[in-house]
């Protein structure tokens, strides 16, 4: 739980970070459409988005970080009218994206430099994307969604319950660096990061391969507090 | 019944109607009711009650000149759950087969307590056998079905295909795996191959007395295997019985072994994983997952004694572990605590005395748990122990210590 926060400043740090995204952006691009056949059922993704369309207005702006295939909450999300976009640092998943929703924009965007994109959003989700980053990391990463989310915006996260910080493990035969909290943690993690939550939900997950291990999904709504 | 009982059949099946003779014309005039007492000796007898499994077998000798055979089938508990199905066949008729038969199923049972892959197993049971006796071959299918991953991965040593029969009754005849080579044959590569099991799925794995068709090919006879199994709604044991009434001719000679299991998995609510980083906290932060996760299931009387045998496993892990290890908690029949770490030395239950500071964990856990193991891991080893449920608690609605289906009690 504690550890310095990143700065990109640092010109070496920025180096580091570089060649850091590229191992994750591989892997990724390795595991492509294994993803969604490991992960069949989305049940949390799409309960969040349930609850983000009740709350959002017509053609709200929404932001997918870490959008992956796009599958199944880009898509959700694009069929409740929403005008969404997704980032992602793998090449590969962002094809199979502008594949599977049509309807949204698709950029190639690491999340730590979200500031890049113009404009704010009505909403952000972030699902498994945020624990391909270090913990001296997310801190910031939540600060940059809390900057492009518009005043009281809304926010949903999901995370794997664990207590590791940028280990490596084998998933899906690749190679990634991954970290978890526990959820008492995390909700400290959101909080400090000045987001309020307004609903928590743990799901026992078991991927339909042996190449990922069963997990407990965190998903949280929150909203950005002023 | 003939020379040898129907093995857990409810009534009599075709092939296994009594016969006047007295001694066995392939066994050297043994008597019969020593060799049938041989063999029954050598397979299982009632269909093991597993968590995320149904099991039903038939076993039936073969008629007049080839009595005796070598064909077996096994449902062994493995770690997590999970569970190792085995058909095989040891070429050949007579007291020899039967015996050979004998030692290979003791030696898979043997390995599949070390939890090795299935491709190993066979690895080590055609080494075995190359040593034991150079001039008999056999037929075997290992698959261990994991009802968390919904999973089958599966090796042939030369043997017939699976049949997996989908939930809308569609049989799949599994006729991509790699054949391998017989066990005895030595030198030919065992490759294993994933399937995934959807719940209520079944693995079909027989031997070749039930498809061989005088006059046809085997691919006949496994076609009409497949039509015949296409009958959504039948319970393994119903489907064992169909079986055999379709296909078994009545003066079939080879014996026939059956093995059917219905794979119905273990609900993902009843599974609860964690990664956690090894330090000094790490044994605090468990027991805490342990209440917090047997509160939810309703469970917290359990809880004094796994916090506190879950806590001994860990801080061991911690020990040793250069990454992160894993915690598993798994409700079935029973309660099941799994401790995952990248250190490959198992750990072995020592006598210890009252001065011994080492040691005394494992000596608590072999105590307290109703079982307890640990094996190795691909990328390390997990230790385990299993606790019984209060009684109300069981899904099963049964005391979970009549559940138990011949694992060795580790005491």
């Amino acid at each position: 739980m504690t550890g310095k926060v990143l700065g990109h400043d640092d010109l070496g740090v920025a180096a580091h970070w570089r060649a850091r995204e590229a191992g994750q952006a591989a892997a990724y691009d390795r595991i492509g459409a294994r993803y969604d056949d490991a992960f069949p059922h989305k049940e949390g993704q799409l309960a969040c988005g349930d609850w983000l369309a009740a709350r959002l207005g017509p053609a709200a702006r929404v932001l997918d970080a870490g959008c992956g295939t796009g599958l199944p909450t880009a898509h959700r999300l694009v069929a409740a009218g929403c005008a969404v976009t997704g980032v992602d640092i793998s090449p590969v998943m962002l094809r199979y994206a502008r594949r599977n929703v049509p309807g949204a924009q698709f950029t190639e965007l690491d999340v730590m430099n979200l500031d890049r994109l113009p404009g704010s959003f009505d909403a952000v989700v972030a699902f498994f994307s945020l624990l391909n980053l270090p913990r001296a990391a997310i801190p910031r990463a939540l600060g940059l969604i809390r900057g492009v989310l518009t005043p009281g915006g809304l926010f949903s996260l999901a995370m794997v319950e664990a207590d590791v910080d940028d280990v490596p493990i084998s998933f899906l035969g690749s190679r990634i660096l991954v970290t978890g909290y526990l959820r008492d943690d995390l909700r400290s993690v959101l909080h400090a990061a000045n987001f309020s939550i307004a609903e928590e939900k743990a799901i026992s997950y078991a991927p339909a391969s042996t190449g990922a291990r069963p997990e407990i999904q965190l998903f949280l709504n929150c909203r950005r507090l002023e | 019944m003939g020379h040898l009982a129907d093995r857990g059949g409810s009534g009599p099946e075709p092939g296994a109607g009594a016969r006047p003779v007295r001694s066995c014309e392939c066994c050297g005039g043994v008597p019969r009711a020593t060799v049938g007492a041989l063999q029954h000796s050598m397979l299982p007898t009632a269909p093991p009650m597993l968590a995320g499994v149904e099991v039903a077998h038939r076993y039936l000798p073969g008629s007049k000149s080839a009595q005796v055979g070598g064909d077996w089938f096994d449902a062994i508990p493995l770690p997590g759950s999970r569970v190792a199905l085995v058909v095989g066949d040891v070429m050949g008729h007579g007291i020899r087969s039967a015996a050979i038969m004998g030692h290979l199923r003791i030696a898979i049972q043997t390995l599949a307590a070390l939890d090795l892959p299935p491709e190993q197993v066979l690895r080590h049971l055609d080494d075995l056998a190359r040593r034991l006796d150079e001039d008999y071959l056999a037929t075997c299918i290992y698959a261990v079905y994991d009802p968390v991953a919904r999973t089958c991965v599966i090796a042939n040593a030369g043997h017939i295909p699976p049949v997996l029969v989908h939930a809308d009754g569609r049989a799949e005849l599994l006729g991509h795996l790699p054949a391998g080579a017989p066990i005895g044959v030595g030198g030919v590569a065992f490759e294993p191959v994933e399937v995934k099991a959807a719940d209520g799925d079944l693995l079909v794995l027989c031997t070749d007395g039930l498809v061989e068709m005088r006059g046809a090919d085997i691919g006949a006879g496994l076609a009409t295997l497949c039509e015949n199994l296409a009958t959504p709604g039948l319970t393994p044991d119903s489907m064992c019985g169909l079986l055999l009434h379709a296909l078994r001719a009545r003066d079939s000679e080879d014996d026939v072994a059956l093995l059917i299991t219905r794979l119905r998995g273990v609900p993902p609510a009843d599974v609860a994983e964690w990664l956690l980083h090894p330090s000094a906290a790490t044994a605090r932060t468990a027991r805490r997952l342990v209440r917090r996760t047997l509160a939810g299931w309703g469970l917290s009387e359990c809880g004094d004694v796994a916090e506190l045998l879950t806590s001994e496993l860990v801080t061991n892990a911690v020990r040793y572990a250069s990454r992160p290890i894993g915690l598993r908690l798994m409700r079935t029949g029973a309660l099941l605590c799994e401790v995952s770490d990248d250190d490959h030395h198992l750990p072995a239950l020592r006598h210890v005395t009252e001065t011994d500071e080492a040691g005394r964990g494992l000596n608590l856990v072999s105590r307290l748990a109703r079982r307890w193991g640990a094996s190795r891991t691909a990328d390390g080893k997990v230790v385990w122990f299993e606790q019984a449920l209060p009684v109300e608690d069981n899904h099963w609605g049964q005391p979970c210590l009549e559940r138990d289906g011949g694992w060795p009690v580790e005491r």
